[in-house]
């Protein structure tokens, strides 16, 4: 663990940390107990020499803390074995340092420090499981497959056909192509929406939005066609 | 044949879904730490575009849903039982 963080602290070098008198500023309105505690995190990490090293292997632990927790929530996790787990822990608890450093003027007191230092080793460890997990599944983003269809029950059929036809035909019409594919891998096929950001070489952001404008043209369509209200009810 | 389209169910429920108002995934992180202490010391119920996105986003839920927990955690509280907390005001604001 110390290792790592001297790593990390070696890698930090060229990391914009904030003027001291901009953290003075924020420390004006700590007060209470975690405040302060809040303030000492910030002094500590925007100090010089040993008081740095010891605010940022503090702050190392404390990532290493949040990125086990974090792992041990992901029941997927449980088919890395125990030492690729390890060193996923590991790599994302320093990547999670580094980037509370790089931001650490952004900062603004809205959280105890703690709170909003967990958020980048967590968001570090979940992107990392599931890049990992599918690291070796084939993700086909290029083109639409057809629907895959199964036997059911005649009830079934017959209340969902008419929607289902629907679906297809506003699928086909309303969205482009990138969008159906990005709607599809991530609702049908549950493709995580990182793993569709590093398959494309783009942000989660982008995918996202990609997916939220999809809906909304499904919506829009399905409520012109008359087969949902405005409300959200299915008309069958 | 009777068959059904194994699309229709899954996408059906992205469409209906609530997913507006807005929020990207960026915002949705930078926003998350104030959010839920708001909610964890003040009861702040969770703003419409925050609980929207977590709706829409099973990735952004998932972290939203440790970080919860873990600062529920370091705060004396039961972090399963905060965390229901979190997924209720998800589900039913």
């Amino acid at each position: 663990m110390v290792i790592r963080a001297e790593g990390v602290l070696q890698k930090e070098d060229s990391i914009d940390t904030p003027e001291l008198e901009d953290v003075s500023r924020i420390g004006e309105a700590f007060t209470g107990p975690s405040l302060r505690e809040d303030f000492d995190w910030l002094g500590g990490l925007t100090a010089t020499g040993t008081a740095r090293v010891d605010a940022i292997r503090r702050l190392h632990e404390l990532m290493l803390r949040a990125a086990w927790f974090k792992l041990s929530r992901m029941a997927e996790a449980s088919r890395l074995g125990q030492a690729r787990a390890d060193e996923i822990v590991q790599s994302s608890a320093d990547e999670a340092v580094v980037a509370i450093l790089s931001r650490l003027s952004s900062f603004e007191g809205r959280s105890r420090f703690t709170t909003w230092a967990y958020k980048f080793a967590i968001l570090h460890t979940a992107t990392a499981v599931r890049r990992e997990l599918w690291s070796h599944a084939e993700v086909d983003l290029s083109s639409v497959p057809e629907p895959a269809s199964r036997l059911g029950d005649p009830v079934a059929h017959v209340e969902g056909l008419a929607m289902s036809e629907a679906l297809r035909r506003c699928i086909a019409e309303f969205l482009t192509p990138h969008q159906q594919r990005i709607l599809i891998a991530i609702a049908v096929e549950g493709v995580p929406i990182d793993v569709i950001a590093d398959r494309l070489h783009t942000t989660r952001n982008t995918v996202y939005k990609t997916l939220h404008d999809a809906r909304k043209n499904l919506r829009v369509a399905l409520i012109a066609q008359g087969y949902i209200h405005a409300s959200k009810e299915v008309n069958r | 044949m009777n068959t059904q389209d194994l699309w229709a169910g899954p996408i059906l429920a992205q469409v209906l879904g609530p997913f507006e108002p807005w929020m990207s995934c960026d915002e949705c992180f930078d926003r998350t730490d104030a959010i839920l202490e708001d909610l964890l010391d003040r009861n702040v119920p969770l703003p419409a575009d925050f609980r929207a996105h977590l709706l829409g986003c099973p990735a952004c839920r998932g972290e939203v849903e440790s970080l919860a927990e873990l600062a529920a955690a370091d705060n004396g509280l039961n972090p399963a039982e905060w965390r229901e907390r979190l997924d209720a005001q998800i589900q039913h604001a």
